[in-house]
């Protein structure tokens, strides 16, 4: 009797775990493409921004060479804890006062195979090279962070840096861009907040920064 | 046993349907689905992991217990399952509860028949399984599963070229393997259908004791109620055995007729196979028709015609009948049927080790005879994959099967060949012996077979063709009246008479008479012969009356006095065998006589035969001068009573060696014979005299010459006279000169009227 007692008692505690556990929620969001083998994770609540979309408007974009750009875009997706940025805020340089976090890989263009190098890698979005050297006129610019940064699937650079863009606000970018060991393929993963904003949350966001892991195909 | 000591329980393991509660589950049962869940989980949080290098343990886990949510569905469906169970061991009120609850829906669902829940329940079971199939693909194909169970046949047809050679390929080997086993586990078993068969019982006749317990069989197949709700069992097997052409097949025959049931009917051949594990197969298709016969039409009888042929597993079937070839005088005919097999068996015993070597195995074999008895007595067993798997993981015992009305029954001439685990209550539980035909079912059988003739047969006619065909089964008599038609037909007549038949009779039974003339001297040798054995027969021998005489030479003998027993007898005596033994030895005893010590070699038989008789009187029938059985001897080695020879012990004189027994027994009938045919001298020469006129004559015919009286062929008013006696003694001098001499005898053979 004993021991059936003691069985029951199991039994239920069991019955009792199977049924609490389900309640329970990742403490992060998990952000992966694990074809191209590309991870990061952001605190979890964060809002997905709608995949398509992202792709629509680059595809339907007037800028030089967006639309091949596009095209070779294998994987890429935003998240942001702002439920209301769409897929303009992410891809527009305007500064946002929530972080956006950007990841993306995409196939490099024939010309660009042979032309690629670290400047190349900094330069994703922003001159920042020229910047930095003084070659072109910059804005308000400040280079915080520049390494480089090596992974299993690849190498390139990581860069932290604040500009002051047309709308008088400042903003830092915290991007990191890998080339693939057979430099076919580049990944990019930018964190991107008004200034005041990245320094408020900057733990949380040099935490996603350093998730940023390339594992390649 | 003190009081203190504490009392054992008596009572044995609880029957399942006795406990109050459920039986208790082993603790590994009871957590093994819910170890095999986790462990399932545990490889998914692995896989997760191993697939995202930042994911953490945690969170790995908290996702899957999201994304899972089916697995902890089923854990918990399990977890709630074994509180069931516990429940059900705890609580007798709960496990009562539920058992009511299973026997209400069982109870339910048998009101529909047997047939008919097997059917829904095969309808259920490929309803469910196309469900599945349909999920499955809909889960793969990402569509709804009713599109996806039609675009699976599409992607089979695009696949179909490299499809169509793989299965070719395998197809290729593996039709080879089953076309052979499948043609090859086909045939010798034929199904007939109530209507298919005309045969009722009314046509089987002269076995009516076997008919009425058949009748009773078939009773408790149509009606199985009867016996079972007094707490019986249908007895579920027959064994029909005796000699051939009682009637056994047409015994089955009708039995199918009469029942209304599907007849099935096994080749005695079917199970003997080139392949190992064919006959295996037969035997389990077999069965596997009959069930589903018995479920569709009620009841079904398979019968095994010629059962032998399934063999044995230990001793090998003993073939090969003996046939009473004797070149040197009437092969033992005169002997009643039981001597003969006596007779029979110790010739055969001789020969018994070369008929082991020849015949080592026998029958089916090869497993197949143990499938036959797995397959009989497993009929009541549960079956089927739902019934004992699904249900019992459910927790419900597993359903007995309806219960089948097979009806098995065998039929054989030997059933010393069958293997006793055959013929044992349970599979076999009721055994008749088809025997000859009674007197009166013989009568029966002749009027039958004689109606569909025209004869002239009177009612007096038939019924002493009945008695003077004492071992007559249906197919014989059906031969007779048949050879008769043929002899009357070639004389252009068109009724059959008495003569017809009693002629017809004595060609079956002797055959064609070789048409041999003997030169004279050995005629009136064999004559008087014959005359020993039917003076002797008729003297001393009552139990049986002389059916003929005759000294044409047949096939297998060179005269022969045949008797029969005019009554249906089943006891023997010391006096009957003794006078067997008497018409044995008349011939020796005969020719030593009349040809004055001389004798020939066509005694062999007779002392034989005598030997034979005067063996088992002395040393297995008590009628000899000791009691113990020498069969018993000879099993336990203990030796014949009596000491070794040349001793002159008075005490043992009696008990002496067995063959000296036999031989003292034979030497003083011997002399008993000299002495009855010295009195009856003129008897024997006048019998000898009327063989040799006229070669075959019946038994009135011999009464008439001892008697005096009119024969249907001899008038014995002329062997009463002495002057025709002496004329006769004349002759038979003669004839003894010119036996020794070599030469013909001088004096013609006397001929009355």
């Amino acid at each position: 009797m004993m021991r059936s007692k003691s069985v029951l008692k199991l039994l239920s505690i069991l019955l009792g775990v199977a049924l609490l556990s389900s309640c329970a929620k990742p403490s992060k969001l998990y952000v992966a493409d694990k074809n191209d083998g590309v991870f990061f994770a952001t605190p979890s609540g964060w809002h997905h921004i709608s995949q398509l979309a992202l792709g629509h408007l680059e595809s339907t974009s007037s800028a030089v060479g967006a639309a091949e750009r596009a095209a070779s875009v294998l994987w890429q997706e935003a998240v942001t804890p702002k439920a209301t940025y769409t897929a303009t805020d992410v891809l527009s340089l305007k500064t946002p006062d929530q972080p956006i976090v950007y990841g993306r890989v995409r196939s490099l263009l024939p010309d660009e195979v042979n032309s690629i190098s670290y400047n190349s890698l900094r330069d994703l979005i922003l001159p920042v090279t020229s910047w930095a050297n003084g070659t072109i006129k910059s804005p308000l610019f400040d280079i915080s962070n520049d390494e480089e940064y090596i992974q299993k699937g690849g190498r390139g650079v990581h860069t932290v840096f604040q500009f002051t863009g047309s709308d008088g606000s400042s903003q830092t970018v915290n991007q990191t861009s890998v080339l693939s060991n057979d430099h076919t393929t580049i990944y990019v993963l930018i964190i991107r907040c008004s200034t005041s904003c990245y320094n408020k949350q900057k733990v949380a966001l040099e935490k996603i920064a350093t998730s940023f892991t390339v594992r390649g195909k | 046993m003190s009081d203190t000591q504490p009392q054992v329980a008596e009572q044995g393991r609880p029957r399942d349907t006795d406990r109050k509660t459920r039986v208790h589950l082993s603790t590994f049962d009871r957590f093994k689905f819910i170890i095999f869940f986790a462990a399932i989980f545990m490889v998914l949080v692995w896989a997760d992991m191993s697939n995202n290098p930042i994911l953490s343990f945690s969170d790995a886990f908290k996702e899957n217990l999201n994304s899972r949510w089916w697995l902890l569905a089923l854990a918990a469906i399990e977890i709630i399952r074994q509180l069931h169970f516990l429940a059900a061991e705890i609580v007798a009120p709960y496990h009562g509860a539920w058992l009511k609850y299973f026997s209400t829906v069982d109870r339910n669902l048998h009101r529909l028949s047997d047939w008919n829940r097997y059917r829904l329940s095969r309808v259920i079971k490929g309803f469910l399984f196309i469900c599945l199939i349909a999920v499955a693909l809909g889960a793969y194909y990402k569509q709804t599963p009713v599109t996806a169970l039609f675009l699976a046949p599409k992607a089979l047809w695009s696949a179909m070229p490299m499809l169509a050679q793989l299965a070719f390929a395998v197809f290729f080997i593996l039709i080879q393997f089953f076309a052979m086993f499948w043609f090859l586990s086909k045939g010798g078993i034929d199904t007939y259908f109530p209507d298919d068969i005309r045969t009722r019982f009314s046509d089987v006749w002269g076995q009516d004791h076997v008919l009425n317990r058949i009748r009773e069989n078939l009773l408790f197949l149509e009606s199985p109620e009867e016996i079972e709700k007094h707490g019986g069992y249908v007895p579920g097997g027959i064994l029909l055995w005796g000699p051939p052409g009682t009637g056994k097949t047409l015994m089955a025959e009708s039995m199918a007729g009469e029942t209304g049931k599907p007849f099935v009917f096994v080749d005695p051949g079917a199970f003997n196979n080139m392949f190992f594990g064919v006959g295996v197969l037969k035997v389990k298709s077999l069965f596997r028709k009959l069930r589903k016969l018995s479920l569709r039409y009620g009841g079904v009888v398979a019968f095994f015609d010629e059962a032998d042929s399934l063999g044995n597993r230990g001793i090998s079937t003993q073939q090969g009948r003996y046939s009473n070839s004797d070149t040197s005088c009437h092969g033992g005919t005169y002997l009643s049927e039981g001597a003969t097999a006596l007779i029979a068996r110790k010739r055969f015993g001789s020969e018994k080790f070369v008929a082991n070597t020849a015949m080592s195995g026998g029958g089916g074999g090869m497993g197949t005879l143990q499938a036959l008895l797995t397959e009989m007595s497993g009929l009541k067993k549960p079956r089927g994959f739902f019934n004992r798997v699904v249900r019992r993981t459910l927790g419900l015992r597993p359903k007995l099967p309806p219960k089948y009305r097979i009806l098995i029954v065998l039929a054989t001439n030997m059933p010393e060949a069958l293997d006793e685990a055959l013929l044992r209550p349970g599979r076999i539980d009721r055994m008749y012996r088809v025997g000859y035909p009674s007197k009166a079912g013989r009568v029966r059988t002749y009027k039958g077979y004689l109606d569909k003739v025209s004869h002239s047969l009177s009612e007096d006619e038939v019924d002493k063709l009945a008695t003077i065909t004492p071992y007559a089964t249906g197919a014989t008599i059906k031969d007779t009246i048949n050879e008769a038609l043929i002899n009357v037909i070639r004389d252009g007549r068109t009724t059959i008479t008495f003569a017809d038949v009693i002629k017809a009779k004595q060609f079956k039974e002797l055959g064609p008479a070789e048409d041999v003339e003997y030169i004279e001297r050995e005629r009136h040798a064999v004559a008087v012969h014959e005359a020993c054995h039917g003076v002797m027969a008729y003297l001393m021998r009552h139990h049986m009356s002389i059916d003929l005489a005759t000294i044409e030479k047949g096939s297998d003998y060179l005269g022969m006095v045949a008797s029969i027993p005019p009554d249906d007898q089943f006891t023997r005596w010391r006096t009957e065998y003794e006078a067997d033994i008497l018409v044995s030895l008349a011939s020796l005893a005969g020719e030593r006589m009349f040809f004055d010590g001389d004798n020939s070699s066509g005694v062999s038989g007779d002392l034989e035969s005598a030997t034979t008789v005067a063996s088992f009187m002395e040393g297995h029938w008590g009628m000899g001068s000791t009691i113990s059985s020498h069969a018993s001897n000879r099993r336990f080695e203990v030796g014949a009573p009596g000491g070794a020879k040349g001793k002159d012990d008075g005490a043992r004189e009696l008990r002496r060696a067995l063959a000296d027994r036999i031989e003292d027994n034979l030497s003083s009938l011997l002399a008993k014979a000299e002495m009855v045919l010295r009195d009856n001298k003129g008897k024997v020469l006048s019998l000898a005299h009327a063989l040799e006129i006229h070669k075959t004559i019946s038994g009135e015919d011999v009464v008439a010459v001892m008697e005096g009286g009119k024969g249907p062929l001899v008038d014995g008013a002329p062997y009463q006279s002495p002057e025709n006696v002496a004329l006769i003694e004349r002759y038979h001098e003669a004839a003894l000169i010119a036996h020794k001499g070599h030469e013909k005898p001088a004096v013609q053979i006397p001929t009355f009227g």
